[in-house]
């Protein structure tokens, strides 16, 4: 997939954005891993804080894919997982984030942390 | 969060936010700093009852679910602990429960996951704009006059809901003052500078109601020859006042309950929706809970418009009051030349005797009569011209009609007795009365009781 999303982020809290998108991409190894020892409740727990955290950062797509794999994880479902926490990293790899103002933000080379 | 990005300045407001999820606490904060405000945070309940009590907020910003307990459970903590103190909860999306939960426990406001930054800043900009507590001993605004109990009880509940954004049912007899009531609320609470839209539900013809709420796009229909706002967008920001909400038809009622849960408006003809901020106080001299039982009333939108009931007493309950009422507005009637009409002690005796079916209104309404009457300086018992009262014992039932009041007037006073032998220990009362804590603060909230002030 080449095609880029570009997300305008609100210009206020454009300095947390990359670290927030670098948590999101350490989520997904998270999430592959609870997977791979059949660790559902750990899958919902990550989702949830996703879906909920998500919208309010101006990514409502990744709520949207968080809430999808908190319902995954109850019905115990890994082939869906599996498939969501893959467009997730598409996601992730091919958004290009400017804040409202129109700097584009490099969030690339960020480490998740808190 | 890193030190470089504190910046903005603070102007001393400090906020307290509550959440365990390290993502959403540092949105949270860096955006309230960039408004200008101290933030401090916390992981848990625990933590956040200690930040209380080290130092001294201007708002809580709570999420429902925290490792040690509730939100709520930090909510209710507030109410007993730092009254002034505005809080407001973040709730899943989608769970009005536990909105209307953390309303019902004292909650200034909520907001829904996941948080829009604009709707943050409009609650923490309307929260901090709230006016500082009245003073307490003499009421500053002379419209709802009377020191008898009941009227006190009813000014001290509108100051306390001026001070939150709960929806708010009055209820009342016709004349008791229940627009007089929404109006203070609003006239107290941070939506002060914003509009009142008073509306009577009953006045609008049932064709025209969805584009009198909503607005209409020119072209919508014949006649629609410009754009034109509902009383939703008319209010936005501000206060929409139902009165005679009982009145309105099943379909508007569905339509209404959208707007208040979506808190977005489509004009008629328009494709795009409006969103819309607008504190809801409704009001009607019905029972409402008879209606909802009898299906003319939507529960999910009873349930949505009552979280927080206001009585207004009847003017029969204020007695002692009559005098200075009927006073004040004799003042008010005054002629040109300044000078008002007394009342004789005969006069004074009649009016004391009446029941007023028709309460402060009917008061008025009998007043005005008499001072275009009156042929000297002191209005007589003739003048006044008052319906003859019933006969010996003004309640033929033993006062069991209306029910609801009856059903109020026994809870009021097994309430105030346990209160009155606990020395108002309201954990020892709910004992006493069988009932949860909660359950007791939820009723003396609905009765209007209130701790007396030593």
């Amino acid at each position: 997939m080449s095609d880029k999303f570009i997300i305008a982020v609100d210009a206020q809290i454009a300095a947390l954005v990359p670290r927030f998108l670098a948590n999101r991409a350490a989520d997904v190894d998270k999430i592959r891993a609870a997977l791979a020892g059949a660790d559902f409740e750990a899958v919902r727990v990550v989702a949830h804080g996703m879906k909920g955290s998500g919208g309010g950062y101006g990514f409502p797509e990744i709520s949207r894919l968080g809430a999808a794999m908190e319902e995954g994880a109850q019905r115990r479902d890994a082939a869906a997982i599996s498939a969501l926490a893959t467009s997730l990293e598409t996601y992730l790899e091919n958004i290009e984030i400017k804040s409202e103002d129109g700097q584009m933000i490099d969030h690339r080379s960020t480490t998740p942390g808190s | 969060m890193k030190r470089a990005e504190r910046r903005g300045k603070p102007t001393g407001a400090a906020v307290l936010v509550v959440d365990d999820e390290a993502d959403i606490r540092e949105l949270l904060e860096l955006t309230l700093l960039r408004m200008g405000l101290a933030v401090v945070s916390a992981g848990s309940v625990a933590e956040a009852q200690g930040q209380l009590q080290a130092q001294r907020f201007d708002l809580c910003l709570t999420d429902m679910r925290l490792p040690d307990g509730e939100g709520l459970d930090l909510v209710r903590y507030i109410g007993e602990h730092c009254r002034d103190l505005p809080v407001a909860v973040i709730t899943a999306y989608g769970s009005t429960e536990n909105a209307v939960a953390a309303l019902k426990a004292g909650a200034f406001d909520y907001l829904s996951k996941p948080v829009s930054l604009e709707e943050l800043r409009t609650l923490v900009k309307s929260a901090l704009k709230l006016p500082e507590r009245q003073s307490e001993a003499k009421p500053t605004y002379q419209q709802l006059l009377g020191e008898s109990p009941a009227m006190r009880q009813a000014r001290e509940m509108i100051q306390k809901l001026a001070r939150s954004q709960a929806p708010v049912y009055v209820s009342g007899e016709s004349g008791s003052g229940k627009e007089l009531a929404a109006r203070l609320i609003h006239d107290q609470g941070a939506r002060h500078d914003q509009r009142f839209v008073p509306v009577n539900c009953g006045a609008i013809p049932e064709n025209l109601m969805e584009s009198e709420f909503f607005g209409y796009k020119k072209g919508a229909f014949t006649g629609a020859e410009a754009d034109r706002e509902g009383f939703f967008q008319v209010a936005h920001g501000g206060t929409l006042f139902l009165d005679e909400v009982a009145d309105l038809p099943l379909a508007m009622q569905v339509k209404l309950l959208r707007a208040i849960q979506e808190k977005r408006v489509r004009k008629v003809g328009a494709t795009d929706e409006d969103a819309v901020d607008v504190r809801m106080i409704c009001a009607t001299h019905q029972n409402l809970t008879a209606l909802v039982e009898s299906g003319r009333f939507r529960q999910d939108l009873y349930f949505r418009l009552n979280v927080i009931e206001l009585k207004m007493p009847s003017l029969k309950e204020c007695r002692e009051d009559i005098h200075a009422l009927a006073q004040s507005m004799l003042e008010r009637m005054a002629g040109a030349d300044g000078t008002a009409l007394r009342l004789s002690r005969d006069a004074q005796e009649a009016l004391a005797a009446y029941d007023f079916p028709g309460n402060v209104r009917e008061l008025e309404n009998i007043l005005e009569r008499a001072v275009a009457l009156c042929g000297g300086e002191e209005i007589q018992p003739g003048d006044l011209r008052l319906t003859p009262a019933r006969q010996s014992g003004d309640e033929p039932n033993g006062g069991k009609w209306p029910l609801q009041d009856y059903l109020d007037r026994v809870e009021r006073d097994a309430i105030l007795e346990a209160l009155g032998m606990t020395r108002f220990n309201r954990t020892a009362a709910a004992r006493l009365l069988g009932i949860t804590f909660r359950a007791l603060r939820y009723r003396m909230e609905r009765l209007g009781i209130n701790e007396p002030r030593s």
